[in-house]
């Protein structure tokens, strides 16, 4: 896994009935809403998918919204997040079973796509619980699987990853 | 969907594995679909207490979101729909070089085979260079009927798309340097006359002039008659369409002005050229009795699709070309031999050859002889009656391309739909077929069906059909749901679709219910070309659909959709009900499966499985398989080789219809 840790700025915008003259509340207000819109957003294509919020470094001077009363506060953090890299070794689990290939699962990467192309000894077996077969091993909905990234691809709609995965190489297939 | 791809090394290597990405992501989103469908009939009561009041917020970045439970509930970029302006187009033509000197036709004999008969029309050598030998066969086939001492009809029965237009026009310019009096005549569809004129400045080596009567606005009576006397009085040609020829010819006017037209159209013409001749096949119709009338021997008909529905309809057409073709010295033998092979049944009398009993016998024993070798017998006889008349070719340009799967598709019926197909049973043919048309998209759409044609009218407006749409669910309907999921996976494979249908209230169906449920446009991702649309609609239509990356499905009437339309930008055909005439379909499959296409095309023909519509496609079927024997057979061929195959899904070689959602609807699966 690749984990970076991001500066990042970020403007939060607070609601007139939050706002109020003592200030660790208004702190407050600002650190929750930052929380909310980090896991609102979820991935960036530049830095990945958020993890967590570490650290807080500044909480500038708010902006007053003409008819709104809304005021913006520009907010620099640092955050921890998680981005594929081509030929990353990692760990997840079957999620679902198609003929066309495998959907895998891991960690915040929810559309990891196994091709029925690249596994040229697995033969597929359907029915009701479909699986994948050769002669040591099975691949079947919820088998943990160590894989390596061959490619990936950012959809801006839904702001996630979309990953290739190969099992050809040492140590890679079914735990 | 934005796709933002991040450079790859290996990216050719990728592409196959990011469609398939694609197709199995979008396999997974139907099958949930309908498994949410499923549930939502039982767990009604649960899903009403889990539904949230959504508070909606607007972020900027985000889209409309709800403060309460996160969800997206519209996404920014869809809250704005910018109609991008369109950019005018413009059109350069350029044509080529024009010699102006008519000795440049080449005088030489032109050797095409051993068998070639040295004529004195040659084809030009600008033309020559760019003929295939099917063409230059038809060429030579053509000298021999029309030109010499005794001229007379004959028939081109090239498949669509093989290039008749241009041979045609190299002969015209050829007999028109041997003939500089003749006056050719084209009669031809009105909605084709664009493209034969066009090719006609292309090829053209000479400037002919070239006369009709709609680019002039020719109207009455009168106006008409100056356009005949400039034909006339220099070399040129004339175009025509069919029911103006026949409204001319056989029409009412007692007037001079209109009993010169009539004159000048029976006895001016020298070469008679239909196109689409099939057209005037029927022998109560006007069309063909004014077509007999005229005078010249020398009558050519071009004809992809030569069998339409009956033995006695080829007949027909060749007796325009060849008058009394069966009492010809040189057919009756070979005919007496045809009906002394041919079964006899009690009914049928031996006296003397008629033409109704003639043509009656052979279609029942193409169609229904169990006698193998009498059925080879009739056919052989069959070739030998018409070889002199008439040149057929398959067409093998058609094998260069990536190929074709056709296949029939029986859907199982809704509930719903069964219900209502025991009633309109009780209908006359013609109002069952327009009915149950509907019917089968979705039951819904009956009740419009039913009315009269006034209200009918009223009903097909897009607020009309919009408010229908609110209420109905669309697996009710087994082919409006095949459609959905047939689009749903071409359009993630990267596939255009063509849907066809014989009647406008279906599409219109479709076309609304595309706008509402997935935010479609016409004129952006939806096309539509009916009987109704403008010559210069067609074209921007088919221009944008085939070269935008947004077109995704085009609506095409099936007889609008005729010769001239090129649709090569799609690969997937629905014929969304079944066609009495198979010449018909094979026109609108043509539309996607011709020069120019890139892609394997897929064509799926859908059949509502224990439904009247059955019968109808097994008539359909027996029509498409007479011209096959005919003009196909051989003696390597079996029975099998004009059969439908019955295919398991799994073997089916289509991807589109593995997916679980379009597999459990289908009851049967034809390829031809």
């Amino acid at each position: 896994m690749v984990f970076l840790k991001v500066e990042m700025s970020l403007n939060v915008l607070i609601s007139p009935s939050q706002l109020s003259p003592q200030g660790l509340l208004l702190r407050k207000a600002v650190i929750v809403r930052l929380l909310e819109d980090i896991a609102n957003r979820k991935a960036s294509k530049d830095h990945g998918y958020y993890i967590a919020v570490s650290e807080l470094k500044a909480i500038s001077e708010g902006k007053v919204r003409e008819l709104t009363g809304d005021v913006l506060f520009p907010v620099t953090f640092t955050c921890i997040t998680q981005k594929p890299m081509k030929g990353e070794v990692l760990v997840g689990s079957v999620d679902k079973i198609l003929k066309h290939g495998i959907f895998l699962k891991s960690g915040p990467i929810e559309s990891i796509f196994l091709s029925e192309k690249t596994m040229s000894d697995f033969k597929y077996i359907g029915g009701e619980n479909a699986v994948f077969m050769n002669e040591h091993s099975k691949l079947e909905k919820d088998t943990v699987v160590r894989f390596k990234v061959m490619g990936f691809r950012w959809m801006e709609a839904d702001r996630q990853f979309q990953l290739l995965a190969t099992l050809a190489g040492d140590y890679l297939g079914p735990l | 969907m934005i796709e933002e791809e991040k450079p790859v090394k290996e990216s050719d290597g990728l592409e196959d594995l990011w469609k398939d990405f694609s197709l199995a992501a979008e396999c997974t989103k139907l099958d949930t679909n309908e498994d949410m469908s499923n549930e939502k009939d039982v767990d009604d009561e649960n899903e009403m207490d889990d539904d949230c009041n959504h508070d909606i917020r607007i972020h900027e970045d985000l889209g409309h979101v709800c403060r309460i439970c996160g969800m997206i509930v519209r996404k920014a970029e869809t809250i704005i729909d910018y109609q991008w302006k369109k950019a005018s187009r413009t059109r350069t033509n350029y044509y080529e070089s024009r010699s102006k000197d008519a000795d440049d036709i080449d005088t030489g004999a032109v050797k095409v085979s051993e068998d070639f008969i040295v004529s004195d029309i040659a084809i030009h050598p600008r033309h020559a260079k760019q003929m295939r030998p099917h063409q230059l066969e038809g060429f030579s086939f053509l000298v021999k009927n029309l030109v010499g001492d005794k001229p007379g009809g004959c028939i081109l029965a090239h498949a669509p798309g093989s290039g008749k237009t241009f041979m045609l026009i190299s002969f015209i310019q050829s007999f028109l340097a041997k003939y500089p009096s003749a006056r050719p005549l084209v009669v031809l569809p009105k909605g084709i006359l664009g493209t034969w004129k066009r090719e006609f400045q292309r090829w053209q080596v000479e400037d002919i002039p070239l006369y009709d009567f709609y680019s002039v606005k020719a109207d009455k009576r009168t106006e008409q008659l100056e356009v005949l006397k400039s034909w006339e009085a220099r070399m040129s040609i004339l175009f025509l369409g069919y029911k103006q020829f026949s409204r001319i010819i056989c029409g009412d006017g007692d007037g001079n002005i209109a009993a010169a037209c009539r004159d000048r159209l029976l006895m001016v013409p020298n070469l008679l050229i239909l196109d689409e001749g099939h057209t005037p096949r029927n022998r109560e119709t006007d069309v063909l009795a004014s077509l007999k009338r005229v005078q010249t021997p020398r009558k050519v008909v071009l004809s992809g699709t030569l069998f339409q529905n009956h033995v006695s309809e080829v007949f027909n057409i060749l007796d325009l070309v060849r008058p009394k073709f069966l009492k010809m010295e040189s057919s009756r033998p070979i005919a007496r031999r045809i009906m002394s092979q041919v079964a006899i049944s009690g009914i049928r009398s031996l006296k003397g050859v008629h033409d109704s009993a003639f043509t009656e016998s052979v279609e029942d024993t193409l169609l229904n002889d169990d006698n193998f070798t009498r059925k080879s017998h009739v056919i052989r006889s069959l070739r030998e009656l018409t070889k002199d008349v008439l040149h057929y070719y398959k067409g093998d340009i058609l094998d260069e391309l990536p190929g074709l799967v056709d296949f029939s598709v029986f859907l199982k019926l809704s509930t719903k739909q069964k219900e209502i197909v025991h009633k309109i049973e009780a209908y006359e043919k013609f109002k069952r077929s327009a009915v149950g048309t509907a019917l089968y998209i979705h039951p819904c759409l009956s009740e419009i069906s039913e009315g009269d044609a006034a209200d009918r009218a009223t009903n097909l407006t897009d607020a009309t059909v919009d408010s229908l749409i609110e209420s109905i669910i669309i697996k009710d309907g087994v082919k409006a749901k095949f459609f959905f999921n047939i689009l749903s996976l071409a359009n993630s494979a990267g596939e255009k679709l063509l849907a066809f249908s014989q009647y406008i209230l279906p599409m219109k169906f479709l076309e609304r219910l595309l706008v509402k449920r997935l935010g479609w446009h016409v004129g952006k991702e939806i096309f539509m070309i009916s009987g109704d649309t403008s010559a210069d609609d067609r074209e921007v239509a088919m221009d944008q659909f085939n070269n935008s990356a947004d077109a995704k499905v085009l609506f095409g009437s099936i007889k609008a959709c005729g010769e001239g339309i090129s649709l090569v930008g799609a690969s997937r055909v629905i014929i969304l009900d079944v066609h009495l005439n198979p010449s018909v379909t094979r026109q609108a499959i043509g539309r996607a499966f011709r020069p120019g296409q890139q892609k394997k095309v897929f064509v799926y023909r859908l059949v509502a499985a224990d439904s009247p519509e059955v019968k109808f496609h097994e008539t359909a079927f027996k029509k498409e398989v007479i011209p096959k024997l005919w003009f196909e057979w051989s003696e390597l061929c079996t029975t099998e080789d004009f059969k439908l195959n019955q295919v398991d899904i799994d073997d089916s070689e289509d991807e589109l219809l593995e997916a679980n959602a379009i597999r459990q609807d289908i009851k049967a699966l034809y390829r031809r």
